[in-house]
């Protein structure tokens, strides 16, 4: 401790001389030893300042030049950087736009059975991409649906809307075939083709019940033959004659058969 | 040479320097290249002993101020802190890649007399032996030439401190030159009285 001290002491008196040198005091009241000590620190001092003045950098212009130029290159930049922001605006917005898209594109797959098929919803987005004047090159889902989902599809407002036409899709349905204006027999069973090209077997129909099939069930009460067979019961030969058949329905028929079966037997 | 703010006026200024060395002013930029390029370029030849060294780190130290002035911010602490704070990081590293490449390994001097390259790398050498402050403060103060006020500042430390690391710093290098036997060819001028710590430039 008293060691360490010591040591302090005679490093705080080292520091003392130096500052007294440096005040320009005399230092001939001191220990020699120190006197000494610090003349040959202030000597050594005196020579390393004047060793490391004279090192210095061989050209220093042409780093200072270099060093300017690549200011004013990172100022151009960050002036570019400025201008950048409005862009990003731009860039933001229309990826906002983007998003409504598919919201819209969502929101019209949802509606199918509502708003006429998915093809409206295919509409629906491929008219706001349209309108941004985003490429659309892809045939998504939505897209296929518009092709084969039917008269709907094709034919809504929305899809006939449509800026860009859908190539490559059909719009109308080449296996359609319109209901026949012609007549048949009665037992006969033709083939039909639904609107959405569906081949059926209908039963031949007079043109005048085309299809409804209401006569099955709820026959004309005032045309109905079998009242008039009723009565004129066990005269079945003449009756059937007499009966006038003003809507030849299947109704009609069965009464009609029905009637003949009881006048039978 | 400029010295670093010690009043309030001086801190405005620096101040105003770092608003225009941010909005990226060409005259500050050239400003400050000026008043530290040399003193950064010397700090880092006594440190590495190296001319070579000595530019690339000079060069870097200002590239990189440059790259990195968005985020600085002036808070009191003059500008040549932030400056020396680079230096020593960029020479470290150059000495600790010096160090792994090739330890012990011979460097030719570039640039420079032969004798000065010599004793340059003599005083390198010795210069590392010492604690890393007392280096630090050796190297500010005589190779790049800055006050002790300066030299606290930069190192975050009170003038006393810094200078009691220059008195021990001194006695500490003097002797090792000694006692390896070198020479230190540049003679002190007998004639003209021992200079004072502030003095030396």
């Amino acid at each position: 401790m008293k060691k360490l001290f010591g040591r302090n002491g005679r490093q705080a008196q080292l520091e003392e001389l130096h500052r007294a040198a440096e005040r320009g005091g005399d230092l001939r009241d001191v220990d020699p030893e120190l006197q000494q000590e610090v003349a040959a620190d202030r000597q050594f001092m005196q020579q390393l300042g004047r060793f490391a003045s004279e090192s210095a950098p061989a050209d220093p212009s042409v780093g200072r030049a270099t060093f300017l130029l690549a200011v004013a290159r990172q100022r151009s930049k960050s002036q570019e950087e400025e201008r950048r922001p409005m862009i990003g605006q731009l860039l933001r917005g229309r990826g906002l736009a983007l998003l409504a898209a598919a919201g819209i594109f969502a929101g019209g797959a949802v509606t199918v059975g509502a708003s006429g098929g998915v093809g409206n919803a295919a509409g629906n987005a491929n008219d706001v991409l349209s309108t941004l004047g985003v490429p659309h090159t892809g045939h998504g889902h939505g897209n296929g649906n518009a092709g084969s989902g039917g008269p709907q599809a094709s034919g809504t407002p929305a899809a006939e809307g449509t800026r860009r036409a859908v190539e490559g899709i059909p719009t109308e349905n080449p296996q359609h075939q319109p209901a026949a204006a012609g007549t048949c027999d009665k037992g006969e069973t033709i083939v039909k083709t639904t609107p959405s090209g569906v081949a059926v077997n209908v039963p031949c129909q007079t043109a005048e019940d085309h299809g409804q099939g209401k006569g099955d069930k709820t026959p004309d009460a005032s045309a109905t033959p079998e009242a008039k067979a009723t009565e004129s019961h066990g005269q079945s030969s003449g009756g059937a004659d007499h009966t006038p058949v003003p809507h030849p329905t299947q109704a009609n028929q069965h009464a009609n058969e029905g009637a003949g079966n009881s006048s039978g037997r | 040479m400029e010295r670093a703010p010690r009043h309030e006026d001086d801190a405005a200024a620096e101040g105003a320097l770092a608003a225009r060395l941010r909005a990226l002013d060409q005259a500050a930029w050239a400003a400050l290249y000026d008043r530290h390029h040399a003193q950064l370029w010397r700090y880092s030849y006594g440190r590495t002993g190296s001319r070579d060294a000595a530019d690339d780190v000079a060069a870097q130290v200002f590239a990189e101020a440059l790259s990195s002035i968005d985020r600085y911010r002036y808070k009191g602490r003059p500008i040549l802190a932030w400056l020396y704070a680079i230096a020593r990081n960029l020479t470290s590293k150059h000495l600790r890649r010096t160090q792994r490449d090739a330890p012990g390994e011979y460097v030719e001097p570039s640039g420079g007399s032969l004798e000065e390259g010599l004793d340059s790398m003599v005083l390198a050498d010795a210069l590392e032996r010492l604690t890393a402050e007392q280096r630090e403060v050796v190297v500010l103060r005589f190779y790049a030439g800055y006050s002790t006020g300066e030299i606290a500042a930069a190192m975050g430390k009170r003038e006393a401190a810094v200078y009691s690391l220059e008195v021990r710093a001194i006695g500490a290098l003097r002797r090792q030159l000694e006692q390896s036997g070198g020479t230190f060819p540049v003679e002190a001028d007998k004639n003209s009285p021992l200079p004072g710590i502030d003095k030396v430039r």
